[in-house]
């Protein structure tokens, strides 16, 4: 089944606008783009997964990477907070794990 | 005079209200200085990680051309590319990516200003992200392009963070 990566883009920030409440008016310029940016490269992650181009170490590396990347994009900006950043960067992920399961029927930690 | 006499800690306990008034005024008015230097040392810093990766992605879609090939020159070339690609010819990078990290963790955190703390943890997860690259590239003696490739797709994505930070500061305004 092929994902929906537009509604899945849209899910994810809106998780992300969930956690970061009044905050996110205050960076959505700056760091909206950023967001939006990190969930393309999670897309290509995704595709080459499965295209087989990446080794499981390689995949589990790169999705740590992308939570981690995601957190400190948004503790660049004064006005998130260091658990907020990863409060937001875990709802960013928890809604992209579960589309992957639905969509792709891929065991995603 | 003869008040100050009769209480010796008075002019003490007034200067010591100047200079804590004087230093809360500084510390809520003043915004980060933009710091030259630190702005230099993070273009290099991250050219130096593009430059690294990028190199490896070629590396690893040259080898995978040259695995489907019979040809006896290609296995030559082939079994270069391969030992280039090495984690073992890749240490020097590693270690002088984690060397430029720490070198521009400590000048972008040095300003003065305590706003520049908030940063600390955006340069750490890139570090903690390098170090992830490095140990993947070590267990397995060699990584596919294609994960050279999101690795910089990814990094780029936090250096661009951290110069939006940088520029926001040239620009005389405060960072968000």
């Amino acid at each position: 089944m092929a994902m929906n990566w537009t509604q899945v883009g849209k899910d994810i920030e809106a998780a992300v606008i969930s956690v970061l409440k009044g905050s996110w008016s205050t960076v959505s310029t700056a760091a909206g783009p950023q967001i939006h940016a990190m969930i393309s490269i999670g897309q290509s992650i995704e595709q080459s997964n499965s295209q087989g181009r990446l080794t499981s170490l390689e995949y589990n590396t790169l999705k740590s990477m992308q939570k981690n990347a995601l957190e400190g994009i948004l503790n660049a900006y004064e006005a998130v907070g260091i658990v907020v950043a990863e409060q937001a960067a875990d709802a960013a992920w928890n809604v992209l794990s579960q589309a992957l399961i639905k969509g792709a029927g891929i065991a995603f930690a | 005079m003869n008040t100050l006499r009769r209480v010796p800690g008075k002019g003490l306990l007034l200067t010591r209200l100047i200079a804590v008034s004087t230093l809360g005024t500084m510390l809520t008015a003043c915004a980060p200085t933009y710091d030259n230097v630190a702005d230099q040392m993070l273009v290099a810093t991250q050219t130096q990680a593009d430059d690294g990766l990028l190199k490896l992605e070629n590396l690893g879609n040259q080898i995978d051309g040259l695995k489907k090939s019979s040809s006896a020159s290609d296995h030559k070339i082939l079994t270069d590319d391969e030992a280039q690609a090495s984690y073992a010819s890749n240490i020097d990078f590693y270690s002088k990516l984690q060397s430029s990290m720490t070198a521009l963790d400590a000048r972008m955190t040095s300003n003065p200003d305590l706003s520049t703390q908030k940063i600390t943890p955006s340069l750490k997860a890139l570090e903690d992200n390098i170090d992830s690259v490095r140990q993947t590239h070590a267990t397995q003696n060699t990584v596919s392009p294609d994960f050279a490739k999101l690795s910089r797709q990814q990094m780029d994505q936090q250096f661009k963070a951290l110069t939006v930070y940088e520029l926001t500061i040239k620009n005389g305004n405060k960072p968000q």
